[in-house]
């Protein structure tokens, strides 16, 4: 049935899947599309208002109280936002450093990652092989990629400074020092860009081929094809990527677990880490619990920034500004 | 116009924004404060409620049947395996109590554990870090055993060496048996003093001695990177050098944290003389391997340094990965005018509040503590924390009279280590002083001043846990 | 993109795709190496002798490789590999069958469906993203601890039936970028919604919906907490939990270790291969934009 469908809508000559017109919608029908809508949703909201809501729910409450886990939670009102704030230097460290590395970690990653799809989107022999490499990666599993890479950066015999010492370069002390640790995670981070390749790979192969030949035919170089072309049209999975990058990268805890444990001198103490310390082994759940609001509010002003933003710089090819 | 609501990327406006956070705010908090119960709300006072608990299931365990209890352990590997076959002896030998093993992982069992508890689902019995026994003591996570233990006759509390039993007794309850432990001494290469005209049979006894041991073991400087390092005293762990120096940590009486005395200050103004004369950063840099002690990584194992303060576990390591290096194993070195000094950890059997069948558990905990760990000595050359059991001599080592006279040395340190402070805030507290170390040897702050932080920071934890537990 | 415009016009186009094309090799294949290190680092200790596994200057073929280290990987004692694979393929493929209906279900309503509330409803649903999970651990297994739900998979999998933020979001920018005409003319023709989502939209979805379902496994595959939480059976764990017990308290075995992650990432490695074409060829046909 979708043959005939797409068939019958090519014969009336709207090929490009982007351009979206204007209809109405009858409107008898809209509480039946409420309906059915609620009815493709219900899944989801069922997950929401049943196993999500409580918890969270759960943690807004112990944020208000001193909860050890192993006894009642206490109500103490604003005291650990208070103690946050005024009284714990350290938190204000957890944030700088996940502020610090989400700040080179994203935008570079996003930058390397639409670099890698650029180079992946050409047809050259064993394109298909290249695609695959660069997702291998994300198949390890944590805990062997920790390791690993905690070998990598080993300031005596890693990789990186076995290769900057044959060149004659500084061989920085990485894990060691607080001031090169999160620079450290920050190169950590890039190996894990695959997922966020293919979906740059997926956006730029959307880009109708006809724009690209118009453009060479008004003389466009290569660059100013990027530019004019490739960028605009590539403004939605870029948005996609940076929504989904930032708040992956605030959240950053596994690899600080394994391999640094917030060290040293508290260099690499990232947010959630921080925030996991005191619930499971401080045995304050309650002062992690909100940590974990605070957070939540963070991302989602920078969220909403980046979302409202969008307006200037997201180009959708159909929609009227 | 009308098309800003069309499908398309939906545009958010600063309204929808406002109804979006409130929303989540009203419906989690509604859901919240109504509905599913809040967890662990049944216990105004957990230690007596408990107790209250335990002798109603002594009453009501009915004799001659089979008791099913589920015991967690965080040995794997080949270690897990040899607790499997002590849990397969203790079933076989008897029927009343029949115990399935769990294995999750070190360092993750607590994760579980908590989340267990605090639902009320966990394993009958479980076996602990000694020193972790005390967080969960004084927060009511696991049972106070007084009841059982008079009730037992095996058991003399005075058999354990004062080290392991005290450090698992609260307000004059105990929460724990031990298990198995381990003590802390130190190691030097013989072939390496020899080569540089040292006489291994008379290690340095005092920390003037190893200054002067480690200068001449040592090979390069800081610039040009190490070839071999003497000795620096921060490979192991940090308060063992306090109590080195005559310092104590915690006034357990007062429970005031005495991080800024005379003797501790001493103590760090060591770690900053090595930081000082060796590069703090340079040393680092020089001993940053992949996998830690007690791997084919380690330094010491390697040759790389001479003089290590090594646990009682690193033997076995030792005989495996490097049977052929010479070496001397002797009591810590400590400061002129102090005296000798260690550190005891290890493991401990409790029984975790809201343990299904306590009495089962019980019988197998005592199990563990007397006759378990004289089973699992042998395989896994722990050390033990009885005072009749310090003969038993692991099979993993081998039979030499050297290996003995090294087991010997670390056996006699139970009658002088010590546990760690007992206090409900310790990993808070290990991990601010091995920051006040870390700033010491990257020259970042003077011993008085870092020790000052560390204390301050954690008084005002500990005094908090206490005013609210 | 190296431009040489003083060859003549024929020759040189020819020859600056070329050597495009050959610069851009280079540039990939370098990269694929760096990206592929860590992995092959990874199956050379896993080969390696004890003594070769921590050396400066770094050895990268074991001399000679120990093939035991596989056996004993797979015989370890704690490393039931078969009856861990069994359980994680359960995991696997029970949570990808579910995610990719529940979500590609939801994402519809997001995607091409007005209905009142929706942009509320999807922005708490961007907001479950947000939350770190460490908080919601121990609320969530209580939950399930008093429906009982506790020592079996269905904490693990019930949910993923029920759909997940990330890929709601996902599969709704993808299907933003079917065009509507194709929805309305099904419409017209008479069809209901539930047949527009099965024979029109999924159809057409089909490479992100891969996309999600490999994502998905690969996810399940891997995660840890999630069976150590719930799961109190030993039978039970899953292949990342076996693999995490490798870690000792004191040592590690750094060999078996790599081999054992070798033999868990295998099996994924194989599906993403025999996958890939479908993935991420198939995904740029149709594009992920909007």
């Amino acid at each position: 049935m979708a043959q005939d469908v797409i068939s019958s809508v090519e014969l009336q000559g709207k090929k490009d899947s982007a351009v979206f017109k204007r209809r109405r919608w009858p409107s008898r029908s809209s509480l039946r599309e409420n309906v059915t809508a609620y009815l493709f949703a219900l899944p989801w909201l069922l997950n929401l208002l049943l196993l999500i809501a409580y918890p969270v729910g759960a943690a807004i409450y112990y944020s208000f109280t001193e909860y050890s886990i192993l006894q009642p939670p206490r109500w103490v009102g604003l005291q650990n936002y208070r103690d946050m704030f005024v009284e714990d230097p350290l938190f204000w460290t957890a944030l700088y450093n996940t502020c610090y590395y989400a700040v080179f970690a994203v935008p570079l990653g996003l930058i390397i990652s639409l670099w890698l799809a650029l180079l992946l989107n050409q047809h050259i022999p064993g394109i298909g092989f290249f695609r695959s490499t660069f997702f291998l990666p994300s198949i390890v599993p944590v805990v062997a990629a920790s390791v690993v890479w905690a070998w990598i950066l080993n300031p005596e015999f890693g990789l990186i400074n076995d290769l900057l010492g044959r060149v004659g370069l500084y061989r920085p002390p990485w894990l060691t020092s607080e001031h090169w640790s999160k620079p450290a995670f920050i190169i950590m981070s890039l190996w894990g860009i695959g997922p966020t390749t293919i979906i740059f790979l997926a956006g730029l192969q959307d880009i109708p081929q006809h724009l690209y030949e118009a453009a060479e035919i008004d003389g466009a170089n290569p660059l100013q094809k990027l530019w004019s072309v490739t960028l605009p049209l590539l403004t939605p999975t870029i948005f996609f990527n940076l929504v989904v990058g930032l708040i992956n990268a605030f959240q950053i805890f596994t690899q600080v677990y394994i391999i640094s444990e917030g060290g040293p001198l508290w260099s690499t103490l990232f947010y959630v880490y921080y925030l996991w310390q005191h619930g499971f082994r401080f045995f304050k759940m309650g002062y992690a619990s909100a940590l974990a609001l605070v957070l939540f509010v963070i991302i989602m002003i920078l969220t909403s920034i980046v979302m409202i933003s969008s307006k200037r710089w997201v180009y959708y090819e159909a929609e009227q500004r | 116009m009308s098309d800003k609501k069309e499908l398309g990327k939906s545009r958010l406006s600063r309204r929808e924004l406002l109804r979006g956070f409130v929303g989540l705010g009203a419906v989690s908090v509604l859901a919240g404060c109504t509905g599913l119960p809040v967890p662990a709300q049944n216990n105004a006072q957990p230690v007596a409620a408990d107790q209250e608990e335990q002798a109603e299931t002594q009453q009501q365990a009915p004799s001659g049947e089979v008791a099913n209890i589920a015991y967690w352990t965080f040995w794997a590997d080949r270690w897990g395996e040899f607790q499997r076959e002590i849990v397969e002896e203790y079933n076989k030998s008897q029927s009343e109590v029949q115990v399935e093993m769990l294995i999750a992982p070190w360092g993750e069992l607590n994760t579980k554990l908590l989340t267990a508890i605090s639902a009320g689902t966990p394993p009958d019995f479980t076996i602990i870090g000694r020193s972790d026994a005390i967080e969960y003591a004084v927060r009511g996570g696991i049972l106070p055993l007084d009841d059982h233990i008079s009730a037992e006759p095996r058991i003399n509390l005075d058999d354990w060496f004062e080290v392991a039993i005290t450090e698992v007794q609260w307000k004059g309850q105990t929460f724990a048996l031990p298990f198995e432990s381990g003590t802390y001494a130190a190691w030097l290469n013989s072939a390496l003093f020899e080569e540089v005209g040292l006489d291994p049979s008379t290690p340095p006894t005092i920390w003037a001695e190893v200054d002067a041991a480690a200068e001449k073991l040592t090979l390069g400087d800081a610039n040009s990177g190490y070839e071999r390092l003497g000795f620096y005293p921060w490979n192991s762990r940090t308060d063992i050098l306090g109590w080195l120096a005559g310092g104590e940590w915690y006034d357990e009486e007062n429970q005031k944290i005495t991080a800024v005395t005379p003797e501790n200050i001493a103590a760090f103004e060591w770690i900053k003389q090595y930081a000082d004369k060796y590069g703090g950063e340079a040393i680092e840099r020089f001993t940053s391997g992949l996998g830690g002690g007690d791997t084919e990584d380690d330094p010491f194992l390697r040759g790389r340094v001479a003089i290590s303060f090594k646990g009682s576990w690193s033997m076995s390591a030792k005989y495996e990965y490097a049977p052929d290096l010479p070496f001397v194993i002797w009591p810590l070195p400590y400061r002129e005018g102090a005296s000798n000094a260690s550190i005891n950890q290890g493991s401990a059997c409790v029984l975790p509040k809201g343990s299904p069948n306590p009495e089962a558990a019980f019988k197998f905990l005592t199990f563990m503590a007397i006759d378990g760990i004289a089973m699992w000595v042998p395989k896994a050359a722990d050390m033990v924390s009885r005072k009749d059991q310090t003969e038993i001599f692991p099979e993993a080592l081998p039979d030499t009279e050297e290996a003995h006279a090294w087991w010997k040395v670390y056996n006699d340190a139970l009658a002088y280590a010590r546990h760690e402070p007992k206090m409900p805030v310790r990993l808070f507290w290990n991990e601010q002083l091995d920051a006040a170390r870390d700033s010491v040897i990257l020259g970042q702050k003077s011993p008085e001043e870092a020790l000052q932080e560390a204390q301050d920071a954690t008084q005002k934890e500990l005094d908090s846990a206490l005013a609210s537990g | 993109m190296i431009a040489n415009r003083s060859l003549s016009r024929f020759g040189g186009l020819r020859f600056r795709r070329l050597f495009t094309k050959t610069i851009v090799f280079i540039i990939l294949l370098i990269t694929a190496v760096a990206f592929m290190l860590p992995l092959a680092w990874m199956i050379s200790t896993s080969l390696k002798p004890k003594p070769q596994i921590f050396v400066y200057p770094l050895i990268w073929i074991p001399d000679p490789p120990v093939w035991e280290n596989y056996p004993k990987a797979f015989n370890n004692p704690s490393f039931h590999y078969l009856l861990f694979l069994g359980n994680s393929l359960y995991y696997a493929i029970l949570s990808t069958i579910g995610i990719v209906l529940s979500c590609s279900l939801t994402a519809y309503a997001f995607a091409r469906l007005r209905w009142w509330g929706r942009e509320f409803w999807f922005l708490l649903t961007l907001a479950t993203l947000m939350i770190p999970y460490p908080v919601t651990l121990i609320p969530q297994y209580l939950i399930f601890s008093q429906i009982g739900w506790v020592n079996s998979f269905k904490p693990l999998i019930v949910p993923n039936f029920m759909g997940t933020a990330f890929f709601i979001f996902l599969l709704r920018q993808f299907f933003l970028t079917i065009p509507m005409d194709l929805s309305d003319a099904a419409r017209i023709d008479g069809a209901s919604d539930w047949q527009i989502y099965w024979r029109i939209i999924l159809p057409l979805a089909k490479p992100a919906l891969v996309t999600v379902a490999l994502f998905t496994f690969l996810y399940c595959w891997n995660d840890f907490l999630g069976p150590l939480i719930y799961l109190t059976d030993g039978n039970k764990y899953t292949l990342a939990v076996g693999l995490a017990a490798f870690r000792g308290q004191y040592r590690t075995q750094w060999d078996l270790m790599m081999a054992a992650s070798t033999i868990v990432t295998a099996p994924v490695v194989v599906l993403f291969f025999f996958t890939q074409k479908q993935f991420i060829e198939g995904i740029t046909l149709t594009g992920m934009k909007g």
